[in-house]
């Protein structure tokens, strides 16, 4: 009898997650408690990061089944089987495919566009400018991740992170990335969301080096206000031009522009209300603890992934200086009526990358209020970054 | 890994890149300072409809009525700024007397509430 006891209690030991635990699987754990310190602690973007960082924990746990990226290979005609998935997957593996069929990015753009106020960028469409000027840094980070040798679309997931944009970010990177590549959706979502908290520490100094004290005092004039019929027309108007322009934008954008059309119109307060709340929440939730799954330990521990926070910073960097040397071309021509500082806003990231712009201006001039003109860049990064994601994925 | 991509291949990528993201927002840029344009001159319009239209008794009254609040106002924050003082002289067993309440130069452009909502919305870092 104590044979079978022991024999029982061997191959139930052998059986158990603590058996198949090695080292790399220790190590993912003790990074993904990492995350949830920075989430928790440092509040770096807790609503994504700690979903994010708790599906690590999950997917590093060995044979707990929840997430097997097998599943998602693409077969011969070209796409996943989501039969396979929807029959033989994990509770992870059905969530995820709400990513992989690019779904919820284009959600969490609804529930941003009732919450995005266009106003500022209506009232001075040239803002647009300084929004597609600080989309260069998703550009320049592409060369950087072609010079390292990393394949068409690999550096074009690297260098979406420089739109600053969480959701775009994984669209893009979850549509582009193949299983042969040495990088996942995780990794680029750690990444950009890690940065997007950062935006505070990495802009300020780009931002002061690259421009002088007199720039950097200059007050702007007051905004003209902007009626409610221009706030119904634009997001029609955008929605129709960018989706004709880049098709491949389109989920994006008009998402992001239904939302924004739900707001303003002022007649779906009802569903203003549960896309900006109750769904945002959800697909939150979601696309967090699924995109957290990806990053098992073979896809984190390799020399892509430190690529991916070298470039994924450089792509921040180049995204705001392009930016502020843009506002100081636009400086020039106005005759000095446009502060340049507004112009690192252009990366997105909203509305952090605007307060930066506004607390740097405040430090030379404290009663300086550029907050406003920032968010005209602010905002219309995201309709640049989203344009740039449309680019990247119909070229690549 | 793949192999690796070709210069001109990566060049050709930036340059479509960046051209489309900028034409599409010259052409959002155009599209929307058309629209503005219309309105402010629909607006100015309606104005100058109004403006000639009802008798300029409408005009005056609000002036006139504007001008006692701003006192009130200016003699509220004076009452607020003595009620402060004395509280801190209660405190510390002094009296002290407001002689004069003035704005401060540069900061006259933005009231104290603006500056509150202003601090708030910069604070997390």
């Amino acid at each position: 009898m104590f044979e079978i006891f022991k024999e029982a209690i061997v191959s139930l030991a052998q059986s158990s997650g603590f058996a198949a635990l090695g080292i790399k699987e220790i190590i993912m754990i003790l990074i993904s408690f990492v995350f949830m310190y920075l989430a928790i602690a440092k509040n770096f973007e807790p609503l994504l990061l700690l979903p994010i960082s708790f599906g690590m924990l999950l997917t590093n746990l060995p044979l707990s089944g929840l997430y097997n990226p097998d599943l998602f290979i693409i077969n011969e005609e070209g796409h996943i089987d989501v039969l396979n998935v929807l029959t033989n997957g994990g509770l992870l593996d059905l969530l995820y495919l709400g990513v992989k069929l690019q779904v919820y990015p284009p959600l969490i753009f609804l529930g941003i566009g009732t919450m995005t106020d266009f106003s500022p960028l209506i009232a001075n469409p040239k803002s647009f400018l300084l929004g597609a000027a600080a989309q260069a840094g998703i550009f320049f980070t592409f060369i950087g991740a072609a010079l390292l040798g990393m394949s068409a679309t690999e550096a074009g997931s690297i260098a979406i992170i420089g739109g600053a944009d969480g959701p775009t970010a994984i669209y893009v990177s979850s549509k582009l990335l193949k299983p042969t590549d040495t990088i996942d959706t995780g990794t680029i979502a750690l990444a950009a969301y890690t940065y997007m908290a950062l935006v505070p520490i990495i802009q300020p100094p780009i931002m002061k080096l690259l421009t002088t004290k007199k720039e950097r005092s200059v007050v702007m004039e007051q905004l003209r206000t902007v009626s409610k019929t221009e706030k119904i027309i634009f997001p029609i108007a955008v929605t129709i031009v960018i989706s004709l322009l880049v098709p491949s934008a389109a989920p994006l954008v008009g998402m992001l522009m239904l939302g924004n059309l739900l707001k303003e119109s002022g007649v779906c307060n009802r569903l203003v209300d549960t896309a900006q709340n109750a769904l945002m929440n959800i697909v939150t939730i979601f696309l967090g603890v699924s995109v957290g799954a990806t990053t098992q330990a073979d896809k984190i521990l390799n020399v892509s992934f430190a690529k991916v926070i070298i470039l994924g910073v450089i792509a921040f960097g180049i995204g705001t200086a392009c930016g502020v040397l843009f506002g100081k071309i636009m400086y020039v021509v106005t005759k000095g009526k446009v502060n340049p500082l507004i112009g690192s806003a252009g990366v997105s990231a909203v509305p952090m990358a605007a307060r930066v712009s506004q607390k740097v201006g405040a430090q030379e001039n404290p009663t300086n209020f550029l907050l406003m003109h920032a968010m005209g860049p602010n905002v219309a990064g995201v309709i640049g970054s989203a344009v740039a994601a449309g680019v990247l994925l119909s070229i690549i | 890994m793949e192999m690796q991509m070709e210069m001109s291949y990566v060049f050709a990528v930036v340059i479509t890149g960046l051209v489309v993201v900028f034409l599409g927002l010259v052409l959002l840029i155009a599209f929307i300072s058309i629209i503005g344009k219309i309105f402010t001159a629909v607006d100015a319009k309606k104005k100058n409809k109004s403006a000639a239209a009802p008798a300029p008794k409408a005009v005056q009254a609000p002036a006139a009525a504007a001008a006692p609040v701003a006192a009130a106002d200016d003699d509220e924050i004076i009452a607020v700024i003595s009620a402060a003082v004395a509280m801190m002289g209660a405190a510390d067993g002094k009296s002290y007397r407001v002689k004069s309440v003035k704005a401060a130069p540069g900061a006259a452009s933005r009231s104290a509430w603006a500056m509150a909502g202003l601090k708030e919305t910069t604070n997390p870092f």
